[in-house]
């Protein structure tokens, strides 16, 4: 049944593919981008440096 | 490899073969007319990915301090307690006509008003509305009344006997209100009988009861803070809104500001993604391809017993659900990658701090998936106000107004739609922009979290924009 539903939409996944090209190109150079900074060294944050995780509550 | 770089890949691998399994056609509501577009509709995804790229390299080089973490609100003018007791009173009025209309008026569909308000302008109405004026729902929100007005009655009639609400459990969270959107969604979309008048009047009334119960049990307003599923969902949409109205006054905020003040208390992320995955599969259910995998599963769940309706709504509960989970897998990805960044943070904790972001899109798929059903099934109301109950009256001499399908066109529309899901990605993206900057220590921290966030966005964009593109081709 599967295999069946898969080739029936073939043309839809040509079409999603368009779609979702963007998507792979973005993913795809940010982890490049972000390998490169990983290997430059500069992963590391001080300890006890951080900031708010949610500003004030008004409900 | 790292344990994170497995568990991030093979997440990045599913998410792909999921997206590609169900790429196909999906119907947006009341599209008529054919678009007329001078480039093909997925350059117009390559296009907001541009935008979503130009505009994270914009914050990082320009907006380099958070501006929206600290709320700054000013109060406009006080409103009378009296108008306050009024407008409610206007809410439970309208409730019970609408009720009643329900059971007493005919049980057409499209000639009984019951099923237009609730579905096109209390579902889709309302938070157009309160993105544009802040939480009106609240001010006329029908069961809050009566819960105001029975605690007030209860204070002078049992003066200081009258009992302390149980605290409301922080494990419950946003909770209630996952499971009142999602069983909405599920009505509207998967049920049998979702335009049943006197059924649709039956659940208003067994919503209404639940509201009351959770209000005495856990206090007036906490729980409609948390628990009442519309009373959250609106005022979810709300805090996009400049306009903020609390404590019996109209206090003015940034764009967006009300946002970075929510509190990610449990089930908030849940909500967010449920929010966005019923709309969501609202679109891809009347696609081409869940209309080809659905007799698959229907012919499953009957095998299993199921009549052909039960079974068919068991296979709507599937991919509802499905397209919810989808949906958070996608923003756990983020999550995952922001997690890498700096010193290390639970995902959880990011997951709750970043979740505001996800408002403007949850908008903004809102917007683009049900502008045309406003636009147009929102004009039926002259002929339904007139003929409420669909008995033949005509109390308003507009009962035969026919709906205007030519005042904005199918091309119009489509504008409309790209446009509300790329400011909404955009809106996300700053959002998360100014908190990463208040969470890591370092601007570049900040801005490399953000590099999966992008990514999200992105990826959102392009998903509202492929659902949208197979509507206009059906």
């Amino acid at each position: 049944m599967s295999v069946a539903l898969i080739m029936a939409h073939a043309g839809h996944w040509f079409a999603g593919l368009l779609y979702l090209a963007p998507v792979i190109i973005v993913v795809a150079a940010l982890w490049r981008q972000s390998y490169k900074d990983k290997r430059r060294g500069d992963d590391e944050e001080p300890e006890g440096e951080s900031g708010v995780e949610a500003g004030p509550e008004v409900d | 490899m790292t344990s994170f770089a497995r568990r991030a890949r093979l997440a990045a691998l599913g998410t792909v073969v999921l997206a590609l399994a169900l790429p196909g056609t999906a119907s947006a509501h009341g599209l008529v007319g054919k678009q007329d577009l001078p480039i093909p509709r997925w350059l117009f995804a390559w296009a907001a990915a541009v935008v979503l790229v130009a505009s994270f390299v914009g914050l990082a080089v320009l907006w380099s301090k958070p501006r929206l973490q600290q709320l700054v609100e000013r109060r406009r003018f006080g409103i009378p307690r009296v108008l306050e007791v009024l407008v409610g009173a206007l809410g439970v009025a309208a409730f019970v006509f609408f009720v009643y209309a329900g059971f007493a008026g005919t049980q057409t569909d499209t000639a009984n008003i019951l099923p237009t308000i609730i579905y096109v302008y209390f579902w889709v109405g309302i938070p157009f509305l309160s993105a544009v004026f802040g939480d009106v729902f609240r001010a006329f929100n029908p069961w809050l009344a009566i819960g105001k007005a029975t605690g007030w009655a209860a204070k002078r009639l049992g003066g200081e006997v009258s009992a302390e609400p149980l605290p409301y459990p922080p494990w419950l969270g946003r909770w209630p209100a996952v499971v009142g959107v999602l069983v909405f969604a599920w009505v509207e979309l998967v049920y049998a009988n979702r335009d049943d008048p006197s059924q649709l009047s039956i659940m208003a009334l067994a919503y209404a009861a639940t509201q009351l119960v959770g209000m005495s049990l856990y206090g007036v307003e906490a729980w409609s803070n948390r628990g009442d599923a519309f009373g959250v969902y609106f005022g979810l949409f709300a805090r996009v809104s400049p306009l903020h109205w609390r404590d019996r006054a109209l206090y003015t905020r940034p764009l967006l500001g009300g946002c970075p003040s929510l509190t990610p208390v449990a089930g908030t992320v849940a909500l967010l993604c449920t929010m966005i995955g019923t709309t969501s599969f609202d679109g891809f259910s009347q696609g081409t391809i869940w209309n080809s995998i659905v007799p698959h599963l229907q012919d499953f769940f009957g095998s299993l017993g199921l009549n052909a309706e039960h079974a068919l709504e068991w296979a709507g509960t599937v991919g509802i659900v499905v397209m919810c989970l989808f949906i958070r897998l996608l923003y756990r990805l983020g999550i995952m990658g922001m997690e890498t960044v700096g010193r290390r943070r639970p995902a959880s904790e990011l997951a709750g701090s970043f979740a505001h972001t996800l408002i403007p899109i949850a908008l903004a798929y809102v917007v683009a998936h049900y502008f045309s059903l406003l636009a147009y099934n929102g004009q039926a109301i002259a002929a339904l106000a007139s003929d409420p109950l669909g008995t033949g009256s005509d109390l308003l001499g507009t009962s035969d107004v026919a709906i205007n399908y030519t005042w904005v066109s199918a091309t119009g529309i489509w504008y409309v739609q790209v446009a509300a899901l790329v400011l909404g990605h955009v809106a996300g993206l700053t959002l998360a922009h100014d908190r990463a900057l208040s969470v890591y220590a370092k601007a570049r921290d900040a801005t490399r979290s953000q590099y999966w966030m992008l990514a999200v966005m992105v990826a959102f964009t392009s998903l509202g924009l492929w659902l949208l593109s197979a509507a206009a081709q059906q």
